[in-house]
């Protein structure tokens, strides 16, 4: 009786944790959210006067984007740890997964806008495999490294989303780990020095 | 699958450490008056040298009536000094019945040999069990004698490991206060089912009737005392008994020790099973060797699952420097705090904790009613984190050992 009673009081501890936790992730991809129409709501300021100051929108995205890439490693520890919150969890990572397309689609269009010599990867991954873990370590490693000037968008290739079903056909994405490195697609792992490479090569 | 093992074997330890925590509190069976019956101590001798003058000299000086003790000492054929050891002794207290019993040993001859050698001299209506590398306390035989009821077969004392100085006799101190005390406590709910060769008090009319020890058993000791539980016997432990005994000092020896343990106990569980699950046995039926038997699995088990998370981890983490080369290094961050928190499974994490806490309340009540001296050192954090683990590669040895029928050896 005495063991079902600390298990018991496991579990709540265990759901008021969760609680803690969805709130958490619920209240930081509405900052990310507001921070990104803000960023929308400026761009169209802007353009309505016809100035283009490219510096100050670069580094708004830039700041929003590595955020985000946190934010998304929370979500998804966090998913795996819920017992009872899995609703709520698939909510906000599909919101989440949006928020990233958004981020993407925006970068992209600086890039095209400003002429900027950054580099973006839209990486597709799947959840609990060793491989896109793994890529997704040195996809990190590579962003410490760049100083600001790469950024990474990652995507559950099989979540259930009609945006994230789009972006798979578009690139034509079969497997994972995916990424789309400045737009060119590379299938499979790619290690440090490889990505590298085809960075090096993209830029020249 | 594997969280699903980790919340079974959660379950598991938690329930036992409360139930354990729960028989502390259990009150001890009031203390009678004193009897000296008649008894017979064996203490059969391999070349033990030195260690069997200490161990007859300790049984002398025994606070018991001379004139019912009788000491008999079975050579085993040693080839070093151990005979004229005892010859000496026999001398220098020749006022004591002693009696030296001289046999030849073949090479599969072992302890329950000697014993049952010593059974024949044996002129008591008790007839206890000293290995020659044991020290026996002053009060430790009177502690004992009194508890004989009928029903009870045998009674054995608490042992404690003698004078501790290397790594490996330290963590062997911890662990006899502990098995020590949960022997007591299995005694208090009637579910003991061993006896050891440190100092073990039989009643001589179960080995006329039921036959001396087992000679081909690894753990004759433990065997002769599921032998009595099947038969109807109580096994209990006197809690104001001790012992001192010398224990293996070296990796081998120890490894050897436990392995040699461990396959005897899976051998006598599986002797015996028809005890198991079975309420005509009592709590020992129908709880202690159910639960010997599941502990048993939880163990295979869980030393499965830390090999293949071990295997894992060391995969993913080779891969990840293979992968990065020298910026592995660079991109090292110190977790946040916050979200690492927020990142426990409470769920799985919270009995866990419980389950420790359950651990350690039993070490400290140990310790204090073993009597046993308590100093924080290394060796007990070593006992609590890393000896664990070695244990249940002893007992994957031990089982591969007994199911592929490897070559007994003492």
């Amino acid at each position: 009786m005495i063991t079902l009673i600390i298990f018991g009081a496991g579990l709540l501890l265990g759901l008021y944790l969760d609680n803690i936790r969805s709130n958490e992730v619920y209240d930081e991809l509405r900052n990310y959210e507001l921070n990104t129409e803000s960023y929308l709501v400026e761009q169209a300021f802007w353009d309505a006067f016809d100035i283009n100051d490219c510096s100050i929108a670069e580094k708004r995205l830039n700041f929003i984007s590595a955020e985000l890439v946190e934010l998304g490693y929370y979500l998804n520890s966090y998913e795996t740890k819920s017992i009872f919150k899995d609703k709520e969890f698939k909510y906000l990572a599909q919101r989440y997964f949006l928020l990233e397309i958004k981020g993407y689609i925006l970068v992209n269009q600086l890039k095209e806008d400003c002429d900027l010599q950054n580099d973006v990867i839209l990486y597709f991954y799947m959840p609990d495999d060793s491989t896109s873990e793994l890529q997704g370590y040195v996809l990190d490693n590579l962003v410490q490294a760049s100083n600001g000037t790469l950024d990474v968008f990652s995507i559950n290739k099989d979540f259930d989303d009609p945006a994230i079903e789009s972006l798979t056909i578009y690139y034509n994405i079969t497997s994972s780990p995916t990424l789309v490195i400045n737009g060119k697609v590379k299938e499979g792992y790619t290690n440090y020095l490889g990505i590298q490479k085809i960075l090096d090569e993209t830029f020249s | 699958m594997i969280e699903v093992l980790i919340w079974f074997v959660t379950f598991f330890s938690l329930f036992i450490g409360i139930f354990w925590l729960q028989v502390t509190f259990l009150k001890e069976p009031e203390r009678k008056n004193y009897i000296f019956p008649s008894i017979s101590i064996i203490v059969p001798c391999w070349n033990v040298g030195c260690g069997v003058w200490k161990t007859l000299h300790s049984i002398a000086n025994l606070d018991y009536p001379k004139d019912k003790l009788q000491i008999i000492a079975v050579n085993h054929s040693s080839t070093d000094n151990t005979e004229s050891l005892i010859k000496k002794f026999i001398y220098s207290y020749s006022s004591l019945n002693i009696t030296l019993v001289q046999k030849a040993r073949a090479p599969n001859h072992m302890k329950a040999h000697a014993f049952n050698e010593g059974l024949k001299y044996v002129t008591s209506e008790y007839v206890g069990c000293v290995d020659a590398d044991t020290i026996v306390m002053k009060d430790s035989l009177k502690e004992m004698m009194y508890l004989f009821e009928p029903n009870i077969g045998a009674v054995i004392s608490i042992i404690k490991v003698n004078q501790p100085k290397t790594f490996y006799e330290k963590l062997q101190q911890i662990e006899y206060v502990f098995s020590s005390y949960i022997r007591l406590l299995m005694s208090r709910i009637n579910t003991l089912q061993t006896t050891h060769g440190a100092l073990s008090v039989y009643r001589k009319s179960f080995f006329d009737k039921y036959g001396g020890f087992d000679e081909n058993n690894l753990t004759e000791d433990f065997e002769v005392g599921m032998r009595m539980r099947y038969y109807g016997y109580k096994v209990i432990l006197a809690s104001n008994s001790f012992t001192y005994t010398f224990v293996p000092n070296s990796f081998k020896w120890f490894w050897k020790q436990r392995v040699r343990w461990y396959r005897g106990f899976i051998h006598n569980t599986l002797k015996y099973k028809s005890m198991a699950f079975n309420k005509n046995y009592g709590t020992l039926g129908w709880f202690q060797l159910p639960l010997n038997i599941f502990s048993l699995i939880i163990v295979l088990i869980m030393f499965s699952l830390m090999v293949y998370n071990l295997a894992d981890k060391v995969f993913v983490w080779v891969s990840k420097i293979f992968s990065l080369g020298l910026e592995y290094f660079n991109g090292w961050q110190i977790p946040n705090i916050y979200h690492s928190l927020l990142n426990l499974n409470l769920i799985l994490y919270f009995p866990i904790i419980v389950s420790l806490l359950a651990c350690l309340l039993i070490y400290i009540f140990a310790y204090k009613r073993i009597n046993e001296p308590w100093k924080f050192s290394l060796v007990i954090l070593i006992y609590f984190t890393i000896y664990p683990v070695f244990r249940s590669a002893q007992w994957v040895h031990s089982v591969y050992e007994e199911l592929s029928k490897t070559k007994k050896k003492w």
